[in-house]
């Protein structure tokens, strides 16, 4: 029987189990009887599935998992000294579900073992011998100490070896071989599809070889999992009363047809807007299809926060709150790396020793707002406004015009980081100003509170359904284009003899502020309007800088559902979505962050 | 299976060792030459299969006829027999394009080692 196809199902399923467990052991108060049985239920699913599908090792673990809660359960309470073992049990399903994910189909581990009464499945035919996929490899070569011309011999093994492969690292390098002398063992890491270890072995037996040996490194862990999962739970009346609608529409249609061959105008006209009318109801009803629990974001971080606690060596509490909160799935999806950046820096930098980090979230009107807070160290403005102009990135006059809440945004500037060592947990370059950038991206927003020696409070706002944002429209040349709200500061309109130069470049006077123009005619090649005599700027920030892109009308905001753009235009710099405008038009939407150079004092003078 | 060999010494005394061992392994001795002018010719007169070629010759070294030899076959497979101390010119060798070396005074074990994995 082939229990490929089942295999999505499987994840899914066991995945859901395991959030459940790994939520019920994280709590803060302790496990009672009924969060014994609900483990026991969890553990006992996820070996059923697990021994359907023929996966040994998980079958036996959830079985002995089984097993053991079943004494708590007798006790009526997990003993504290069984949490460390139920996590490892919790931590190794898990990396089984990955690899698992990970692995090309047909690869299941051997034969299940037979259900009960039922008929033996029939083994799973056998994965190729020689993986296709490249593998990666760490030789070590000896030479014996009385081999002659020892670092020639090395150099024709390197160029043996690195004929089987790519190779990645090499030690000693071909100069130094080149060069000569008393080398006597080579270590070569190199990626490859053949068997090394094999080649090594018999490389071992070559007179003057001491020892060869290969080892397979240990493949990084697979990318992360969607958060969101690819197959949706739907409820059963929505789905019918997507069904009526549709049924519903196809009549109009019918009707439409009808009055437009008997050319009923006016009748028409009702039919399209009663038909606008359903689409409405159409579209919102699929965007409420969409939505997704906040706990789908949120289950798989008191794991994490475990291990990041472990790692720094601290005590971490941790409090969620709200986590039925519905969110559009692409938003949740777009959220978890931020969040967990967020969770990561509290741990990291926030607390000391020990202390407490909340998760909360709640509506505000028609947003979400998800509040992480620690009771850490906190951030202190001054000594955040010192170190951006330590960093060389805001002028003495800028700094110290700022306001202590306009400080602490200063850790989301790019180049900002407070660490100078880059650590393993926060420093992956995914820094605050990505996680802003993904947050405006969505159509969100980041504040940011903070007390000395209290903690610190991030705020994340959310719109509930990312697909709705409002653009500006402007105008360049023979073009409409479209810019997020959200990435505009203001829109200006100023006489062209305003316009001052300040060496190389080109600058608007602005609130007391000297704003370089930048000429979006440069940036996407196309010649501007004839010369007029007002500008029409669009002021927005790019790097933590104002800029002013200069183009040739405003044309509106309109509020526009946006889709991002598939492959190849979504390669394209600065260019991240598109939207259907009433016309039929397609209309781009531009991102100025991504779209405009940095605004540097040495870039030549830009002619509007 | 390729096994066609032309031996470059110009001491006869290890064109001699050199013969035995192959000829008691399977191996064909096409032509022996004493110096690279020789080695050159015969090369391309007869095209062996693989080629033992001392580096320290009268008239042509064996690195340069390795390296004209190279010119005129990328392909052909030539081993050098070096003495003891003769390093760096072993070095150049190879990255004239020299695939192996053995070391004088020869290891039958190790000749063969390395003349049946080119072979």
């Amino acid at each position: 029987m082939d229990m490929e196809k089942y295999r999505t199902l499987f994840l899914q399923e066991a995945g859901t189990h395991l959030q459940t467990m790994s939520r019920l052991i994280s709590s803060d108060a302790p496990c009672g009887a009924a969060g014994i049985d609900a483990l026991f239920r969890c553990a006992h699913s996820i070996k059923g599935m697990a021994a359907s599908m023929g996966y040994e090792d998980l079958t036996r673990l959830c079985h002995e998992l089984e097993n053991r809660l079943g004494v708590f359960r007798g006790g009526g309470s997990i003993p504290e000294a069984a949490m460390g073992a139920l996590e490892k049990a919790l931590d190794f399903i898990e990396s089984r579900l990955e690899a698992i994910a990970a692995a090309p189909a047909g690869a299941a581990s051997a034969r299940a073992p037979a259900p009960e009464g039922g008929p033996p499945h029939p083994l799973p035919p056998h994965g190729p011998a020689e993986s296709e996929q490249p593998r990666l490899w760490n030789l070590r070569i000896e030479l014996e100490p009385t081999e002659a011309a020892p670092a020639v011999r090395l150099m024709l093994l390197q160029r043996e070896i690195a004929a089987r492969g790519e190779a990645i690292e090499t030690r000693p390098d071909a100069q130094t071989l080149a060069a000569g002398g008393e080398l006597r063992s080579l270590h070569m890491r190199l990626r490859s599809t053949l068997d090394l270890a094999d080649f090594c072995a018999r490389l071992d037996l070559r007179p003057g070889i001491r020892s060869a040996e290969a080892e397979q490194e240990v493949q990084p862990p697979p990318a992360p999992p969607r958060t969101t999962p690819e197959l949706v739970r739907v409820r059963g009346e929505m789905l019918d009363r997507l069904l009526d609608l549709a049924t519903e529409m196809i009549a109009e249609r019918i009707r439409l047809q009808e009055q437009c061959r008997k050319q009923e105008v006016s009748e028409m006209a009702a039919g399209l807007e009663s038909l606008g009318k359903q689409l409405r109801r159409l579209h919102q009803d699929v965007i409420d299809a969409r939505m997704m629990p906040l706990s789908q974001l949120t289950a798989r971080l008191p794991r994490q926060l475990r291990e990041l606690a472990r790692k720094t060596g601290k005590e971490v509490r941790l409090r969620m709150e709200g986590e039925d909160l519905m969110l559009d799935r692409s938003i949740l999806d777009a959220m978890s790396d931020p969040l967990m950046h967020i969770l990561r820096n509290a741990v990291d930098h926030g607390i000391e020793e020990r202390g407490a980090v909340s998760i909360r979230a709640c509506r505000r009107g028609d947003r979400v707002l998800i509040e992480v807070r620690d009771d850490g160290r906190g951030m202190d403005p001054r000594h955040l406004r010192a170190r951006a102009l330590k960093k060389g990135l805001l002028s003495e006059e800028e700094v110290q015009a700022l306001s202590d809440g306009e400080s602490l945004m200063l850790i989301c500037r790019p180049g900002f980081s407070t660490a100078d060592g880059v650590t393993d947990l926060s420093g992956r370059g995914v820094g605050m100003d990505a996680v802003k950038a993904a947050l405006e991206k969505v159509g969100g927003e980041l504040r940011i509170e903070s007390r000395p020696g209290l903690g610190s409070c991030f705020s994340l706002l959310l719109p509930l359904s990312a697909a709705l944002v409002q653009l500006l429209l402007v105008r360049f040349g023979e073009l409409l284009l479209g810019f997020p709200v959200s990435r505009i500061e203001a829109g200006l309109k100023v006489r062209t003899g305003e316009v001052r130069s300040q060496g190389a470049r080109l600058v608007i006077e602005h609130r007391g502020e000297a704003i370089p123009l930048l000429s979006l005619g440069k940036i996407l090649g196309q010649a501007p309007a004839a010369g007029s005599e007002h500008l029409h700027l669009l002021l927005t920030r790019v790097a933590g800088r104002r800029a002013a892109l200069v183009v040739d009308g405003f044309e509106g905001i309109r509020e526009a559902f946006i889709k991002p753009l598939s492959a190849p235009l979504n390669r394209i710099a600065g260019l991240s979505t598109s939207t259907i405008l009433g016309s039929g038009e397609v209309l781009f939407v531009l991102d100025p962050q991504e779209l405009l150079p940095v605004p540097n004092p040495q870039a030549a003078g830009e002619t509007p | 299976m390729a096994n066609r060999i032309l031996i470059v010494d110009d001491a006869l005394f290890m064109r001699n060792m050199l013969k035995d061992i192959l000829t008691q392994n399977g191996f064909e001795i096409v032509a022996e030459a004493v110096n690279g002018l020789e080695a050159v010719e015969r090369y391309l007169e007869l095209r062996p299969d693989l080629v033992t070629m001392d580096i320290v010759m009268p008239l042509k070294s064996g690195i340069e006829a390795l390296q004209e030899i190279i010119a005129a076959d990328p392909q052909a497979r030539i081993v050098m027999c070096s003495a003891l101390g003769q390093e760096s010119l072993v070095m150049e060798a190879v990255q004239s394009g020299a695939r192996d070396f053995i070391v004088k005074p020869f290891d039958e074990n190790r000749v063969l080692d390395v003349l049946n994995r080119l072979a």
